[in-house]
């Protein structure tokens, strides 16, 4: 009989960490199909008016994320495409960087050779602290809820900002944080305020529920994979363009060690004679 | 080609240094923590400062009576919260603590109970009705949908530990709805698992692309 080599878990580690290594540094562009919840959001947004507002915004978040990133930068491509307008709405502390920085790394701005000026097509309001009150206070009454942009701008002397009031006048709030049940709960419940939750894969399964209390108005997608998806269908490659690659690889990797190991298992009680 | 942005070397060799942990706890790893820890703080407070700017300048540019008088009210209450540090007068802290707990919990009791459990359960009674019309692929879906949230409610708030005639049926139903709780806690860990790859992926391209110049 043939002697097998014992199946260390070192060396499945060592195969799962090249495949990341390879992957990271030579992106072999993995096939991905776009699944539904991905491709409703998209639809949805494509379907948008001209011109409306959205919102990027919300609370729950501790550091920067990457995986809410990869889908939302995909996102605001296409809000910016589209011509629609934007307004980052950051309720946590570090919301605001996260948020400033998915619009820059979408490279909509002028000043990136977009096609949004600040002021006319985006505006960065200040982090807005109170948690759910906050959002309350937002969704009732922007003006009130912060006088200022967050460069200390009034609100006045912003063109977007005279269309922008209350709930009513938001056409899709984007959640790149944690916190999708705040907006659900006081802006979909409350306003009827269609929203969309970049989640992160491990959040993804607890909002998915949202999807169908709200069918066509709550629209979720899953982390990094989601991020993938999006970028496809908007022609751009970004977080999870690299992230995809990595899963596939090792995805093929761990099926491949699951029937060697069974294999291995089988001829070693098959030698030991309890098969 | 090695990167020459000071800002990728800081971020890569922070990096490596927490990925240490996975030696074993050591001064390389705390390093990175307590940088990280630091950062964050840091960033809190500027943050924090200029919100509070922002958000009364308002008041020395000639806001209006009535904003004001809210914005006055505010300050005085974030005043009156500041208290909490001294331990003689950290009473005063607890009326702004209690406005803020009165009108999160009020807000939250109403949003969550309205969203969560209404909607989700009038959204299982509802499509208790599609289960027959809708394509063999969804209506299975619905099934496995209306099934795991009963059976999780089941579990979770009538849990019946009785013991009288016919209790086998509990015990079955108490087994199927554990079952159940537990295949979604694999779902979620399973992303889980999704989530941190994922993460490693982008580390490991910071690393061998963007710093080390590979690829």
């Amino acid at each position: 009989m043939v002697k097998i080599t014992e199946l260390k878990s070192q060396y499945i580690w060592i195969i799962i960490w090249i495949c990341y290594m390879f992957t990271s540094m030579y992106p072999i562009g993995a096939t991905l199909m776009v699944r539904k919840n991905t491709l409703d959001l998209w639809q949805f947004t494509e379907n948008l008016p001209a011109k409306s507002i959205v919102v990027l915004g919300g609370d729950g978040i501790w550091g920067f994320d990457q995986e809410s990133t990869a889908a939302a930068v995909a996102w605001v491509k296409q809000c910016a495409r589209r011509g629609l307008r934007l307004v980052n709405v950051p309720l946590s502390v570090e919301s605001w960087s996260v948020e400033w920085k998915i619009v820059e790394m979408a490279k909509v701005l002028e000043k990136d050779g977009g096609p949004w000026k600040y002021g006319v097509d985006f505006v960065q309001f200040p982090f807005i602290p109170g948690g759910d009150a906050a959002f309350v206070s937002f969704v009732n009454d922007v003006w009130k809820t912060s006088p200022t942009d967050s460069f200390g701008t009034l609100l006045t002397e912003l063109p977007l900002m005279k269309d922008l009031h209350n709930g009513h006048d938001i056409a899709l709030w984007g959640v790149p944080h944690w916190n999708i049940s705040q907006v659900i709960r006081f802006g979909t419940s409350g306003f009827g305020i269609p929203a969309a939750h970049f989640a992160q894969a491990g959040g993804f399964v607890v909002s998915l529920q949202y999807t169908y209390i709200y069918p066509g108005k709550v629209f979720v997608t899953n982390g990094l994979l989601g991020g993938a998806e999006y970028e496809k269908l908007e022609n751009y490659k970004g977080l999870g363009y690299i992230a995809n690659d990595g899963y596939t690889l090792y995805s093929i990797a761990f099926v491949a060690f699951f029937i060697l190991g069974n294999f291995v298992m089988l001829r070693r009680r098959e030698g030991e004679g309890k098969l | 080609m090695i990167s020459s942005d000071p800002w990728i070397w800081i971020s890569c060799i922070l990096m490596l240094m927490a990925f240490t942990l996975l030696y074993g706890d050591n001064p390389f790893f705390r390093f990175a923590e307590y940088t990280f820890i630091s950062v964050t703080i840091g960033h809190d407070i500027v943050a924090g400062i200029q919100t509070v700017i922002l958000r009364f300048s308002p008041l020395v540019r000639g806001a209006l009576l009535v904003d004001s008088l809210r914005l006055g009210l505010t300050f005085i209450l974030g005043v009156m919260s500041l208290f909490i540090l001294w331990k003689k007068y950290a009473w005063i802290a607890s009326f702004p603590i209690a406005i803020i707990m009165g009108i999160g919990t009020g807000l939250s009791i109403r949003g969550g109970v309205m969203t969560d459990v209404v909607g989700n359960m009038r959204t299982v009674i509802g499509e208790g009705a599609k289960i027959f019309t809708a394509s063999p692929v969804d209506g299975l879906g619905i099934v496995i949908r209306i099934v795991w949230t009963v059976s999780g409610i089941f579990y979770l708030v009538f849990t019946l530990f009785y013991k009288g005639h016919g209790n086998k049926v509990f015990v079955y139903l108490r087994t199927f709805s554990k079952y159940a709780i537990m295949s979604f806690l694999g779902l979620w860990l399973g992303n889980q698992i999704l989530q941190v790859s994922g993460l490693i992926s982008l580390a490991f391209r910071i690393i061998f692309r963007d710093w080390l110049g590979f690829g």
